[in-house]
């Protein structure tokens, strides 16, 4: 068991909205750890769009992704990939 | 009885019992529960939980049937439905409930005011727009909460006419349109969501009205006026009848003049042409605008290419959506205009105070160049395809014009460069809907290929009134006489020019104008498609000699109100049927 830590920068086009953020929690929560989101020293759960959303994370912005339990390494790797793939929108 | 004006956003007369809908939030106070009961309140909110996603899935399911051509709206059920998954909305609710025992309505609506807050602070205007839907789940859960069963209005096999302070747009797109007869609704403009809906599924709505709520019961009935922008509680007997008279016989009319007009050309009895085409929002209204007559598509709004998608729509997005519509029309032409949005759709970085006056429409393009040049060379790749013509919205100064235009020529540029094909012909124009330039339409006519006025906001701009502000709207008319001196000027340019000319507003939809406007010498007008068979008939009816006597007799006018009184005596001598009192 251990954290992982990841910074990526967001380069969504529209930050960090309903479908990215959806697609963001819908990922994290496969995975029993627990997964934490942060811009600029705010930090919310990374399972919860509602959460992710009052991030108000805009394009350009480092996000840091933290995960912590036992399949906390597969985990932030599936997630940075996410966020680095645009969310799968190009 | 009581007679109540607003705005009318959706066409036609309905008669029915009122079902009244009231907002679920309204005093929710501090109630507390228990500590024995915290259970059964927690199973409490779980049931309304499920409820409330059944119902998402239902309603979403069945929109994707009976609204395939709105199919972005399924976005907002998109929204819905995570948040009802979301753990933390349960977890937050549960631990209120837990240890502060309060009532699951009132934790609730604790934690989603929380939410709405922090969305609020983010400053973002994206999320500042999701707050209404954040707003509409909260009364799906609290009403499944109390158990209610207003949700169902669309399914009571009964017809009703909806009353309401204003919907959510979840439940505007819920109704079934066979159900509901109308709308008559408290809040809202013409260009709500509301009135949106209610256009597309052809249901008259007056929107606007004031306060109806309170002095209605559900059951009671009403007459809406979608037409004439006004709503009847409980009708006498004499007005009651003469509505029921101009429902059925409206209803009859339209047919008639529909299967007599639409494939007619619209030509006064003395041999001038009047041609008659159609506004669209999205590509698949172009088979229905042909239907019923159109000629071709004089104006085709294409911010709802940006309101569906999350991001600014891409040169790909762009061209499919003109493709589609080209396809559809064959040999009829279009007209596109560039995206005509307000700041509010961008994060600029700051708030407007005057969005009316801001940032707007081609203003933004200093700022985000990118979208309007992804554009632009969409459309100029889809005019090799098709009759294609484009224009500029919103113009005001000559300098604005230029900066314009430099960006068309370098798209070209880069077109040619690559070889890719467009018509090297294509005509671009700019809308004349600024007071400054309709004075300045002469000079506007020596660099461009057409005018298009945009009667809504040139009155706006002129008269300085918003209509949707019902404080001021009895300000509004197209027919103000300034308003009218800057259309003589600038079609009095345009002659003078020799460049072509078309009115896209309102205005040219209604046959209350129709004369005045053959009469003043437009001979291009583009209109909701329901207006087409109506504006035909109007035109066949009248002679230009007629027509222009009207227009300079109205000329000579100096009161709108005085106009409008004299033109519902014009139109009703050329078709009684059609004019109300």
């Amino acid at each position: 068991m251990a954290t992982f830590v990841r910074e990526v920068p967001l380069l969504h086009r529209t930050g960090l909205h309903l479908r990215a953020a959806g697609k963001f929690a819908e990922l994290a929560a496969r995975y029993q750890c627990e997964v934490r989101l942060g811009v600029a020293g705010k930090v919310v759960n990374g399972k919860s769009v509602l959460d992710i959303l009052t991030l108000g994370a805009a394009p350009g912005v480092n996000l840091t992704i933290s995960t912590d339990g036992p399949d906390a390494e597969e985990a932030v790797r599936a997630l940075e990939a996410l966020v680095r793939q645009n969310f799968g929108e190009g | 009885m009581e007679i109540k004006r607003g705005i009318g956003v959706s066409p036609g007369v309905a008669i029915g019992a009122a079902v009244v809908i009231e907002r679920e939030g309204a005093g929710i106070g501090r109630t507390f529960v228990m500590p024995d009961e915290v259970e059964p309140e927690m199973e409490r909110f779980d049931e309304a939980l499920a409820r409330s996603r059944a119902e998402i899935e239902a309603l979403s399911e069945k929109l994707r049937k009976s609204l395939s051509d709105l199919e972005n709206i399924s976005d907002i059920f998109e929204m819905h439905r995570r948040i009802l998954d979301d753990p933390r909305l349960r977890s937050q609710v549960e631990a209120l409930v837990r240890n502060r025992h309060f009532t699951a309505e009132y934790a609730l609506s604790q934690v989603m005011r929380r939410y709405v807050k922090s969305l609020e602070s983010a400053g973002d205007s994206y999320l500042l727009q999701r707050v209404r839907d954040f707003d509409d789940l909260e009364q799906r859960l609290l009403r499944n909460l109390r158990g209610g069963q207003k949700e169902e209005i669309g399914h009571a096999g009964k017809q009703v006419v909806v009353v309401a302070h204003d919907l959510m747009p979840s439940q505007t797109v819920s109704f079934d349109r066979d159900r509901v007869l109308a709308m008559a609704i408290e809040a809202g403009g013409r260009t709500s969501h509301t009135a949106i809906i209610a256009r597309a599924l052809r249901i008259p709505a007056v929107v606007g009205v004031g306060e109806i709520c309170n002095a209605i019961s559900d059951g009671d009935r009403v007459i809406v006026d979608g037409t004439g922008g006004i709503v009847i509680l409980d009708p006498d007997d004499v007005t009651l009848r003469r509505y029921q008279a101009r429902a059925r016989s409206l209803q009859v009319i339209e047919e008639k003049i529909a299967a007599e007009f639409c494939n007619l050309p619209a030509v006064t009895r003395d041999g001038r042409r009047v041609s008659v085409e159609a506004n669209i929002e999205f590509p698949q209204e172009v088979a229905a605008i042909l239907q019923y007559g159109a000629e071709g598509v004089g104006l085709y709004r294409t911010e709802f290419l940006f309101h569906a998608a999350e991001r600014p729509p891409g040169e790909e997005e762009h061209f499919q959506a003109y493709m589609d519509a080209i396809r559809a029309l064959g040999d009829h032409p279009i007209t596109i205009r560039v995206l005509d949005l307000g700041a509010d759709k961008f994060d600029l970085g700051y708030q407007e105070r005057n969005p009316f006056l801001g940032c707007r429409s081609m203003r933004l393009m200093r700022a985000r160049p990118e979208i309007f040049r992804q554009q632009i060379k969409a459309i100029l790749r889809a005019s090799a395809f098709g009759r294609v013509r484009f224009m500029f919205p919103l113009i005001s100064t000559l300098p604005e014009l230029r900066e314009a235009m430099a960006m068309v020529n370098e798209v070209k540029a880069e077109l040619d460069g690559a070889r890719i094909r467009y018509d090297k012909d294509i005509r671009v124009g700019i809308m004349i809907e600024v007071p400054s330039a309709a004075i300045m339409a002469e000079t506007f006519a020596r660099e461009v290929d057409f005018f298009s006025i945009g009667t809504n906001d040139l009155v706006q701009y002129t008269l300085a009134v918003d209509r949707d502000n019902e404080h001021v709207a009895h300000l509004f008319s197209p027919v103000d006489p300034a308003v009218l001196r800057l259309m003589r000027m600038t079609l009095e340019a345009a002659q003078k020019a020799g460049i072509d000319l078309s009115i896209c507003g309102e205005m040219a939809g209604d046959i209350l104008y129709t004369v005045l406007l053959v009469g003043m010498g437009f001979q291009r007008l583009s209109m909701a498609p329901t207006a087409v068979a109506d504006v035909k008939k109007l035109v066949c009816s009248v002679s230009y000699e007629d027509a222009r006597r009207v227009a300079e007799e109205a000329m000579q006018m100096s009161s709108a109100t005085e106009i409008e009184e004299y033109l519902r005596g014009v139109t009703r001598r050329f078709i009684p049927e059609l004019v109300g009192d």
